[in-house]
């Protein structure tokens, strides 16, 4: 078997140049990466300012029915009328959010989804179609958002302004 | 060699329902909670992964959103130092709102113009 012996010193300066080597490397590394990135950004302040709490006061005024001889399309759920002229948002979807069609049935092609809680102009209907009332609702402001939806998940909002 | 962008402070008022972020570099931006909802980057609100983008959906600029537990913001949170998750009252927490996203969602006329 062969051996061989190194002098320490060989061996001191052998392990320091391999020391050095390996420190260069790192320096370069280092050096090519883009500062951004290795720049720390800090977290920011973050405040909620809470909404005021509502204090509901009971109301005592007798409520009197009277059996009315009209009727009247109530859709929606909401007791509000659905008509042409007054705003309604989507609601009731979960999140999912409603198709809206190029025509008023569900064999029409939808258009594009309506998210939930979006607001539309009521600009026609209401129309029959596949078991379902539709209206034709337009964004208002931007009329090429707009198609036939199903009234079943549209609400009347209380301002004519969205 | 471009400096990054980063929120300095942000500030999610309840009763305006406006979302205000102070920006490192001075840009004061004021989203209404219904165009952050509108513009929520997660894979449900865009559609499926396959919509998803980094930059916010021109779209969401023209769409009005009503007042609904759907656009009122329950809590809001840091994601680490890149981001930010709002939890709304409809339960929705999903969307991850990275600072350059959000800097891209900026409303102001300066920003739109850009």
């Amino acid at each position: 078997m062969i051996r061989r012996n190194f002098s320490p010193l060989v061996l001191a300066v052998s392990i320091g140049l391999a020391i050095a080597l390996l420190g260069a490397i790192f320096a370069i590394i280092w050096s090519s990466l883009p500062q951004g990135e290795t720049q720390l950004m800090p977290t920011p302040i973050l405040t909620v300012i809470p909404a005021p709490t509502a204090t509901l006061t009971p109301s005592v005024s007798p409520i009197s029915l009277t059996p009315s001889a009209t009727s009247t399309l109530m859709v929606g759920g909401t007791g509000n009328e659905i008509q042409v002229g007054v705003y309604v948002q989507i609601t009731g979807t979960g999140g999912d959010g409603l198709r809206l069609r190029a025509g008023p049935g569900t064999e029409n092609e939808p258009i594009f989804l309506g998210r939930e809680a979006e607001v539309f102009l009521v600009k026609d209907g209401p129309k029959e179609g596949s078991g379902y009332t539709w209206f034709f609702l337009e964004a208002p402001y931007d009329t090429t958002r707009s198609g036939w939806a199903v009234a079943n998940y549209l609400q009347v909002i209380a301002s004519n302004e969205p | 060699m471009v400096a990054p962008i980063f929120p300095k402070s942000i500030t999610a008022d309840k009763n305006a329902r406006v979302l205000t972020v102070i920006w490192n570099d001075e840009h004061n931006s004021q989203y209404p909670f219904g165009l952050l909802r509108a513009a929520c980057p997660c894979a449900e609100c865009r559609g499926g992964h396959e919509n998803m983008r980094s930059e916010p959906d021109p779209d969401v600029f023209s769409v009005r959103m009503a007042e609904s537990p759907a656009t009122k913001i329950r809590n809001v949170e840091a994601v680490g130092s890149y981001a930010l998750t709002i939890e709304w009252e409809d339960g929705h927490h999903f969307g991850i709102y990275n600072w350059r996203y959000l800097r891209l969602l900026c409303p102001c006329p300066i920003c739109r113009e850009k």
